[in-house]
């Protein structure tokens, strides 16, 4: 990581629309590579925790830089089509963000339930909100 | 092969915490999931695994993402997490 963040540089050169493009691509590009570190998110082993956790905050940054690029790329657009890879990148800041609520020592917390024998059927869940929204 | 599927204790909270209509999608994916686990990727040797899925109603579109331990073992899926974050489509 160059420490510079990722779009310093947006707003200041050449064609804004051309730019913001670029920048969308390059932000899809980034999270693909920290894609392939998926299967490492949710490490089984305590050991790998510390890890999972420096990903995660990888993940968070990659956020908080594509976020400032999407609201750019917005404010040159009207319609999310209008420019390639505006919904994907919206998407995928959906989805990460989702993700980065539920950090790795979450995860293993509910796993050491399962272990425990702490898991619901769907008809006990659904049984369970059911009985919530009527009372 | 159908699987077997169940919800960890904590992340029942997760799914109350979602409106009743995305609740009911929810489960019918996850059925779609148990009934089809190759729809799942890989189990990891190391780690669970993610799964994403989008509807969209009114012009918003949901994102849906599941943390998920497969045990093709005992033919079972658990989820472990649900967490979701919605986006308003323009045009």
């Amino acid at each position: 990581m160059s420490g510079v963040p990722l779009t310093t540089f947006l707003p200041e050169f050449g064609n804004p629309n051309d730019a913001a493009q670029r920048w969308v691509a390059a932000a899809l590009a980034h999270a693909r590579a920290l894609a392939a570190y998926d299967d490492r998110l949710y490490p089984r082993d305590p050991a790998q925790q510390i890890s999972a956790q420096h990903l995660h905050d990888a993940w968070r940054g990659w956020v908080e830089d594509a976020e400032t690029v999407l609201r750019q790329a917005e404010a040159l657009t009207s319609t999310d089509d209008e420019m390639p890879g505006l919904e994907a990148l919206q998407d995928e800041i959906g989805f990460r963000q989702a993700m980065l609520d539920m950090p790795p020592a979450l995860i293993a917390h509910r796993r050491e339930q399962v272990e425990r024998g702490e898991v619901f059927s769907v008809e006990e869940v659904r049984r369970e909100l059911r009985a919530g929204s009527r009372g | 092969m159908n699987y077997g599927l169940g919800v960890a204790g904590d992340a029942r909270a997760d799914v109350h915490a979602m409106a009743p209509w995305l609740q009911e999608e929810f489960w019918d994916e996850l059925e779609r999931l148990a009934a089809n686990p190759s729809l799942l990727p890989s189990p990891s040797a190391s780690g669970d695994i993610l799964y994403k899925f989008q509807r969209i109603s009114a012009n918003v579109k949901h994102t849906i993402t599941m943390t998920i331990s497969r045990n093709d073992g005992v033919k079972k899926v658990i989820v472990l997490g649900i967490k979701y974050r919605q986006h308003r489509r323009r045009g």
